[in-house]
């Protein structure tokens, strides 16, 4: 299956994440099928896994009120990072978390639920209040200036990129049409804001509900 | 003899039972077989919507082109890459449809983007897809809304 040249050009690809300990390489060219340009990462810390994801961060909640990482200790944290724009990934995402809340039942109350939005571009506050509610409410949108993203993001080691293809590209600014490329996992945060473990995409909502009632 | 049509009788109303209870009828054009389209309702904005079905190819070698829609302002194939828990979406040519193997779109691997939606589409409703096969021509398809998170295996 080839991806014709020029139609995906990875604009402003802000690499965020890095290998555990150590680098890896993002080959942008596998998709956009242009020149093999290839982006190093360089890991920000050499230490175990957990010890470095997360962390202090200061974003605006879909209600509009400012929220940091204190406003989300004392529970378990679900964390997962996407855009609203998103057709495929995200929904399912969304739709996972929202049945393993159902499967939790009364102790849903003792979970947090936390979306990220790594495109602070269109998803203001509003957006993301729009968002939840046709998912489910009981999930937290979060936004913030892009730099207020990109440290976030840093912090909890997800990567992303803006998607434009070239037609897009080319039209005036307000007019584009684009996507984002985006880390998929779901992140477990302690009550005390360590990280427990992450769950892969298309991890079913019965698998995440056991794991977290167990832990609870 | 009465038993010998009873059983006629019997056969006739299974038969007839897939097809009338299906909610999205098979579509068969030569070797290809479209079965259930769908897509998830929209979420509103300039957000896009998406599509997805099952091709089965009993004939020789095709492949899904494009597609189009009136409910859409453009609609692209896309396929997204799952590379170390991160994905990428990327625009496709087209969509190989091997001799005698089932293709399946779903969530998280081919789609069919509709971007500029007309109209909001609703959980329940339906819409028509027109899809652009390189063998079999263009083919016509309804396709079923269903949740805007649905996964199609919930």
């Amino acid at each position: 299956m080839q991806i014709p040249p020029k139609m995906i050009v990875p604009v402003a690809a802000l690499v965020i994440a890095a290998g555990l300990g150590g680098f890896l390489i993002a080959d942008t060219a596998k998709l956009s099928g242009g020149p093999a340009v290839k982006t190093r990462v360089i890991g920000t810390t050499g230490t175990v896994a957990g010890a470095s994801i997360g962390g202090p961060f200061t974003l605006v909640n879909h209600r509009g009120e400012a929220v940091t990482e204190k406003d989300y200790l004392g529970k378990h944290t679900l964390i997962f990072f996407g855009f609203t724009h998103c057709p495929d990934i995200c929904p399912t995402t969304m739709n996972e978390i929202a049945f393993a809340l159902d499967r939790l039942g009364d102790k849903a109350k003792d979970v947090n639920a936390v979306f990220v939005t790594v495109d602070p571009e269109r998803d203001d506050p509003e957006a993301l209040g729009d968002y939840m509610e046709l998912f489910d409410k009981r999930i937290t949108g979060l936004t913030g200036t892009p730099e207020q993203i990109a440290g976030i993001a840093k912090a909890f080691r997800i990567f992303y990129a803006k998607n434009i293809s070239a037609e897009e590209q080319a039209k005036p600014k307000e007019d584009r049409f684009y996507l984002m490329d985006h880390s998929t996992i779901t992140y477990l945060m302690s009550p005390t804001g360590e990280f427990i473990r992450h769950y892969s995409y298309g991890t079913p909502a019965k698998a995440m509900a056991d794991d977290i009632r167990a832990r609870l | 003899m009465k038993t010998v049509f009873g059983a006629v009788l019997a056969a006739a109303i299974i038969l007839a039972v897939p097809a009338g209870a299906s909610l999205a009828a098979d579509t068969t054009v030569g070797g290809l077989t479209i079965s259930n389209p769908w897509a998830r309702a929209s979420t509103g904005g300039s957000r896009p919507g998406v599509a997805y079905l099952t091709i089965v190819n009993t004939g020789g070698a095709d492949s899904l082109t494009r597609a189009s829609s009136p409910v859409a302002g453009r609609v692209e194939l896309h396929r997204i890459i799952h590379d170390g828990g991160r994905a990428r979406m990327g625009r496709i040519g087209k969509i190989p449809l091997p001799e005698g193997k089932s293709v399946a779109l779903g969530p998280g691997g081919l789609h069919i983007m509709l971007m500029g939606l007309k109209r909001q589409l609703k959980e329940g409703e339906t819409f028509p897809l027109s899809l652009y096969f390189a063998g079999a021509g263009k083919v016509d398809v309804m396709v079923r809304i269903m949740g805007a998170g649905a996964t199609g295996d919930h």
